[in-house]
């Protein structure tokens, strides 16, 4: 899978499971356990994890 | 018509095997010896922070269990916090029990959580993946009455109980009443079995046999000495299921002594050995089944009134009989095929 085709695929896990937290009652203001999440999401791309990590993070931040 | 399929959900939990493991594997057995499809879905959930809890859930919410291999599934049963989380159009809930240290257990020594803000988000994040799992089921079973209650206090939900026999029905046996009470169950401080011993103190013709290992034997041993009452006290930490269905068979009465229990197999055992229960006014589940003075005695948490009660019994063997034969007569009622069937029923799936 070339990069851009991985970023599209953590964009939509990150959605999808964005979505799902916020029903399963985690907040905008749970920031440490979105960042854990967004970690693990993350690390799915080692060893861009860093880059992707950045932008994981802002788009469950602007939910 | 077709077999129906049916995924039963289950948490587990790694290199250990306890009764909620073995409950969802029998359930499975049973939906299948009647002719169902069914297999078992299992996620760990392993507890090293928080969050993992929430994580847990949130891997249940991610699955697509609506269809698997090219076949659909027609229903799943949840089981425990959080499988029901996860989403099917047509999902049971059978709970047997709920995450109880963010319920009725916070603020006891049996729960670790804080008033600290992370703790304080945590039981409301497990409130919500209760009320979104829950309330999205087509219909919530409960163990027992108590698990039901519990739901209906503190969330809202309301819930039926369905019971089930305990795990090794079929074999118990009654037998000739023996000289002591049984006691079963891990020697945990929660299930309380500094009780029975104690209780000894003040039934003095009393024999007590103690099943089940747990951090609290050391504890026990030393109790029993300090009370005078060791030469009374049989510790049993291993026995296979053959010596004890053999122990409950020769048992003159069986103690249940654990506070407010979800449902508790240990009186539905005696009862089917045709003993009677002696359990306190706080068990819970057990009281579901233990009714003082028709299948047993129930007297409040103490060793005084406990070994008051050992005193009739010890006196009074021909009234044990009576209550352990009622007993017996409504455990007996309790089979799986009313399980299977209530549970099939319930997805729309009866055959």
């Amino acid at each position: 899978m070339n990069e851009e085709g991985l970023e599209k695929v953590l964009r939509d896990l990150a959605r999808e499971s964005g979505a799902a937290l916020a029903e399963l009652g985690v907040r905008p203001s749970d920031g440490k356990w979105i960042r854990e999440h967004a970690r693990t999401i993350a690390s799915l791309t080692e060893p861009k994890a860093g880059r992707s990590l950045r932008g994981l993070f802002r788009r469950f931040r602007g939910r | 018509m077709k077999s129906p399929r049916v995924l039963v959900l289950a948490v587990q939990s790694p290199f250990s095997e306890g009764g909620a493991e073995r409950h969802v594997r029998r359930l499975t057995e049973e939906l299948s010896r009647r002719g169902a499809e069914a297999d078992l879905l299992t996620i760990p959930l392993i507890e090293r922070e928080r969050f993992d809890l929430v994580r847990s859930a949130l891997a249940w919410r991610g699955l697509n269990l609506s269809e698997i291999a090219g076949r659909s599934v027609d229903a799943v049963i949840a089981t425990r916090f959080p499988s029901y989380a996860a989403r099917h159009d047509n999902k049971i809930v059978w709970l047997i029990h709920q995450y109880r240290q963010a319920y009725d257990q916070f603020g006891t020594s049996y729960s670790d959580f804080t008033s600290s803000a992370e703790d304080r988000r945590t039981r409301e994040a497990i409130a919500e993946i209760d009320r979104v799992g829950l309330s999205e089921a087509r219909r919530v079973f409960a163990n027992s009455a108590n698990v039901a209650a519990r739901l209906r206090k503190y969330n809202g939900i309301s819930s039926e109980p369905l019971y089930h026999p305990p795990p090794l029905v079929g074999r118990y046996r009654t037998g000739a009443a023996g000289d002591y009470a049984l006691a079963v169950g891990r020697l945990d401080a929660w299930k309380r079995p500094e009780l029975p011993v104690a209780a000894l103190a003040y039934a003095p013709a009393a024999r007590l046999v103690l099943v089940g290992r747990g951090p609290e034997e050391e504890r026990l041993m030393r109790l029993a000495r300090e009370s005078g009452v060791a030469d009374r006290v049989e510790f049993r930490p291993r026995v296979d299921e053959e010596a004890l269905i053999d122990l409950y068979a020769k048992a003159r009465l069986v103690l249940v002594t654990a506070a407010d229990e979800d449902l508790g197999y240990v009186p539905l055992e005696a009862f089917l050995s045709g003993k009677a229960v002696l359990t306190t006014d706080d068990a819970g589940g057990p009281l579901e089944f233990v009714r003082d003075g028709e299948t047993g005695f129930v007297v409040p948490p103490t060793p005084e009134a406990m070994g008051a009660a050992l005193r009739v019994a010890w006196e009074k063997p021909e009234t044990l009989a009576l209550l352990g034969e009622r007993g017996r007569r409504e455990a007996e009622r309790l089979n799986w095929d009313d399980v299977v069937s209530t549970l099939l029923s319930a997805a729309g799936l009866s055959r």
